[in-house]
């Protein structure tokens, strides 16, 4: 595998143009549709949030097109079963009368799964995805079960309604490469929904990449060259977060109560590279790893209760870090 | 790929050069900046130790070392400094926004690392750099910040370099005081030695004690410690001393030798042998004089009969005149007259030279007395003088403090220091300072004589005179009068020898040009309505009246010639310290010259 300058601008190349394929049936949304590619491209997973009718199951489904990745939707539901997710093992009969157990795969053996409304399940379906996510792998009845390549889980969830929801735990949010916040489209763009949608003409996104392609894309991005100052931006950032850390700003130490993992600090330097890459620099800068901190740390800190009691957000806080936290010593 | 390596290696050095320039330039930039925040530093250094000097005393090399040595400070800090070329790369990835392309090439280059993407971040650092100025990225200029204060921190610098210092102030005071007490001790001691000389090796007691009081005088001001109040009261105590010498003896020795000089200038004929006698004595020649008289008895044998008869004549009548002051001197010149009277019988030699040996004896005795008492006048003249530079020293400083006023920062030691110069001030307005029965009204002396019989007793308007027993004059430029006092206008007696000191300034006009002679206004004066516990003291009758506007201010000319006759006398009278009567001499000569 040769890397050169010309894979780094197929790599800025392809990227542009799956962001341009996705931007003909998403409206706006530039950013989220960015990070959920860096996300794509380091081979993770993403968690949307945002309220109904924002476009993100449509977004997803966009996505599995121009990429060609196997596209399944799972709406979760507080009555949804691991099974329902994972899959499960039946007793078939065959012609000669020998019944055996097999395997029956769940929905989750695909390329790209949307959880859709993932906190409305109960937190024991919600771990089914755990192995999934991780691994890459489900193991049902002390068998383990390879999920094809690459493999995604885009999760979304309703920020407003509350009642009769699970919030995802700790171990399960970690999990998520990215928590992307979905804003509503403004004045213009909203206007260009309305035309979009309310025609007879609809926009065919076009396939341009597959799944290898987004499997060399992340081998490409892995090797970029990052310097030591900025790794250590990344760590100085993460260990931040933690309230009893030295270097904590004044709002991490008053309202946040668990910082960032160590995933978190890999999702900036991986988000980083990632971002450079899709500039076609060959190198990860700190404005790229500036960049990258809201989507990869913002539900890796667990607020404490004062934070909601005076409505601090995790953004605010990564904000007053970003600031205070300095660049190289 | 070894054409991989030999590219690798090739952007390896030129990316090595590229950092090199911008660390030569990043050295440069920065020793402009740690220049700067030195000279702030230093200038910071120079404000505090001159704002310190105020209070403390401060070296005078210190406010004008912290500038150069925050300069000093500030090129060390630069110079020692460390400068890594990772540490450059990483500032010129920030200043060029290359974002950190110079650091991770610098990392690829330092580690050796060889994949393609490190040699294509290397080949592309390399590139984008070759078009780089490094002195854009690390420009040489001043920072803004410490410019400014620089520059606001040499203003106030100059500022308090320039503002009086009054802790200086006064160190300066005190070392002209000290300077003006140690001048007094040195003419004191010069005093005593002169004396001590006249005296020779049997000084009299009155000349003894005289030594005594100014040895012991000497050595106190000498004192090291001691400040002007210090100097001023052993001043006060000597003169204590100095006075309560007895001169009654010398007061009849002088009455005496003063009538037997008279006696004898009035029996001289033409070839009278006691010729030249009478007029040593008169001159104050009272060695002289007994020589001349032990002379008279060995000329005595080779004497025709009328010289005898007429210097016979001529020594009684002086002795006579001398015996109702001087009894002892008065029989002795007697005897010898009466010895001549016996060796034109039968001649006795002898005898004759025995009773001229004693009148001479008695001359000289009573002439010692009187030098004695005149040095011992002279003395308290020189004691009173340096009193009268130690308290116009202290009025000055005094009136200074008050004032604030300085134009420069030497100007108030300098006043101070010139008040060991008489030659300072030459016209003075006076304050007297005398017994109460001093009764003399504004000055005015009753006798009718012109007023001021001080030496520089005339001051500018601005010299008060309100006639009280003590009134203090007040001028910019200081001056010293030693004079006497006259009597009352009212007929009281004054018998206060006068010591007049005043601050005062006057410039020495034409002949035509006016001083300040007191005069009492409307001719007379009155008593103090509610003055109870001195009688003595007086005022003028129309006292809101300004002396200039009054008949005091009269031409220069109608005055000067009675102030010169007034400081002749007093200086015949002994009465002006040897060491200033040519100060004063050369004062009315000065005054003669510019008529």
């Amino acid at each position: 595998m040769i890397q050169t300058e010309s894979d780094i601008r197929h790599f800025a190349d392809t990227a542009r143009t799956i962001e341009a394929e996705i931007g003909r049936v998403i409206v706006g949304q530039q950013e989220t549709v960015r990070n959920i590619v860096i996300a794509i491209i380091a081979g993770q997973h993403v968690l949307l949030e945002g309220v109904p009718g924002l476009g993100k199951t449509m977004l997803v489904r966009t996505l599995s097109q121009v990429l060609d990745l196997h596209f399944t939707r799972v709406q979760f539901t507080p009555d949804l079963m691991p099974a329902d997710i994972t899959g499960t093992t039946i007793i078939s009969e065959d012609a000669d009368g020998h019944r055996e157990f097999q395997f029956q795969p769940g929905p989750i053996f695909t390329s790209l799964l949307l959880a859709d409304e993932i906190n409305r399940a109960t937190p024991k379906t919600q771990s089914a995805l755990l192995e999934a996510m991780q691994e890459k792998t489900v193991t049902i009845a002390r068998s383990t079960h390879r999920l094809p390549l690459p493999f995604f889980v885009m999760a979304t969830q309703n920020p407003i309604e509350m009642e009769g929801t699970y919030p995802l735990p700790e171990a399960q949010l970690d999990r998520f490469f990215f928590k992307l916040d979905v804003g509503y489209p403004s004045a213009e763009e909203l206007v260009e929904i309305l035309n979009r949608t309310t025609t007879l003409a609809t926009q065919q996104p076009q396939q341009v990449a597959d799944g290898p392609r987004i499997l060399a894309m992340s081998d490409l991005a892995r090797s970029l060259p990052i310097a030591t100052p900025v790794v250590e931006y990344a760590a100085r950032l993460t260990m931040a977060t933690h309230p009893t850390d030295s270097a904590a700003p004044k709002e991490v130490r008053e309202f946040v109560r668990f910082g960032a993992s160590t995933r978190g600090a890999q999702a900036l330097v991986m988000g980083a590279k990632i971002r450079a890459a899709l500039d076609g620099r060959f190198n990860a800068a700190f404005d790229d790893v500036r960049q990258t901190a809201l989507p990869a740390l913002r539900h890796r800190i667990i607020l404490n209760y004062e934070a909601e009691a005076e409505g601090m957000g995790a953004d605010r806080i990564l904000h007053a870090l970003l600031a205070q936290v300095p660049e190289a010593r | 790929m070894s054409a991989q390596l030999a590219t690798l290696s090739g952007n390896g050095t030129r990316l090595r050069q590229g950092l090199g320039a911008l660390a030569r330039a990043r050295w440069l930039s920065e020793t402009a900046v740690w220049l700067t925040r030195g000279l702030a530093a230093g200038l910071l250094a120079a404000v505090v130790v001159l704002l310190a000097a105020r209070f403390v005393n401060v070296p005078p090399w210190l406010p004008l070392a912290a500038t150069p040595a925050g300069l000093l400070s500030g090129a060390v800090v630069a110079a020692t400094r460390p400068r890594s070329l990772r540490r450059t790369a990483l500032l010129a990835d920030r200043r060029l926004d290359f974002r950190e392309r110079l650091t991770t090439a610098w990392e690829i280059h330092q580690r050796g690392l060889d994949s393609p993407l490190a040699a294509a971040q290397l080949a592309d650092t390399t590139a984008r750099l070759r078009g780089v100025r490094p002195f854009r990225a690390f420009p040489v200029r001043l920072p803004r910040n410490e410019s400014v204060a620089a520059v606001v921190l040499l203003v106030l610098v100059m500022a308090l370099w320039v503002a009086p210092n009054p802790h200086r102030l006064d160190q300066q005071r005190q070392l002209a005081e000290r300077s003006l007490i140690a001048q007094q001790a040195q003419a004191v001691g010069q005093l005593a030695q002169q004396i001590q000389t006249t005296a020779g090796s049997q000084p009299s007691p009155e000349q003894a004690s005289t030594i005594q009081a100014l040895k012991q005088l000497q050595a106190q001001l000498q004192d090291s410690k001691v400040t002007t109040a210090d100097a001023l009261s052993e001043l006060a105590a000597a003169e204590d001393r100095l006075r309560a010498q007895d001169g009654s003896a010398a007061g009849a020795a002088k009455d005496g030798l003063d009538k037997a000089a008279a006696a004898l200038a009035a029996g001289q004929g033409g070839d009278s042998p006691a010729n030249g006698l009478g007029q040593s004595i008169g001159q104050g020649q009272y060695a002289q004089a007994a020589s001349q008289l032990q002379q008279l008895a060995k000329d005595a044998a080779q004497m025709t009969q009328a010289q005898r008869d007429a210097l016979q004549s001529t020594l009684n009548g002086a002795g006579a005149a001398a015996a109702k002051s001087d009894p002892a001197l008065g029989q002795a010149l007697q005897q010898a007259a009466n010895s001549l009277g016996r060796a034109t019988k039968p001649g006795d030699p002898a005898a004759e030279q025995q009773a001229f040996n004693q009148a001479a004896s008695a001359l000289q005795q009573a002439g010692q007395a009187v030098t004695g008492d005149n040095q011992a006048q002279q003395a308290v003249s020189q004691v009173q003088a340096s009193e009268a530079a130690l308290s116009a020293a202290q009025q000055v400083a005094a009136g200074q403090n008050a004032t604030g006023q300085a134009s420069t920062p030497g100007d108030q030691a300098q006043q101070v220091s010139n008040l060991g110069n008489p030659a300072v001030g030459q016209q003075a307005a006076g304050s007297q300072s005398g017994t109460p029965s001093d009764s003399a009204t504004a000055g005015q002396p009753s006798d009718g004589s012109p007023p001021g019989s001080q030496t520089g007793a005339a001051g500018d308007s601005s010299g008060q005179a309100a006639g009280t027993d003590a009134a203090a004059g007040q001028g910019q430029q200081a001056g010293q009068a030693t004079g006497q006092s006259g009597q009352g206008a009212n007929g009281q007696n004054g018998d206060g020898s006068g010591q007049g000191q005043a601050g005062g300034h006057g410039s020495g006009g034409g002949p035509g040009s006016q001083v300040y002679a007191p005069q009492p206004v409307n001719g007379h004066t009155e008593q103090l309505p509610n003055s109870a516990t001195d009688p003595g003291q007086q005022v003028a009758a129309n006292g809101s009246q300004a002396p200039q506007n009054n008949q005091s201010l009269v031409p220069y000319n109608q005055v000067i010639g009675s102030y010169q006759q007034q400081a002749a006398q007093a200086m015949d009278q002994s009465q002006v310290p040897l060491d200033k009567k040519n100060l004063v001499r050369d004062y009315f000569s000065a005054l003669a010259s510019g008529k």
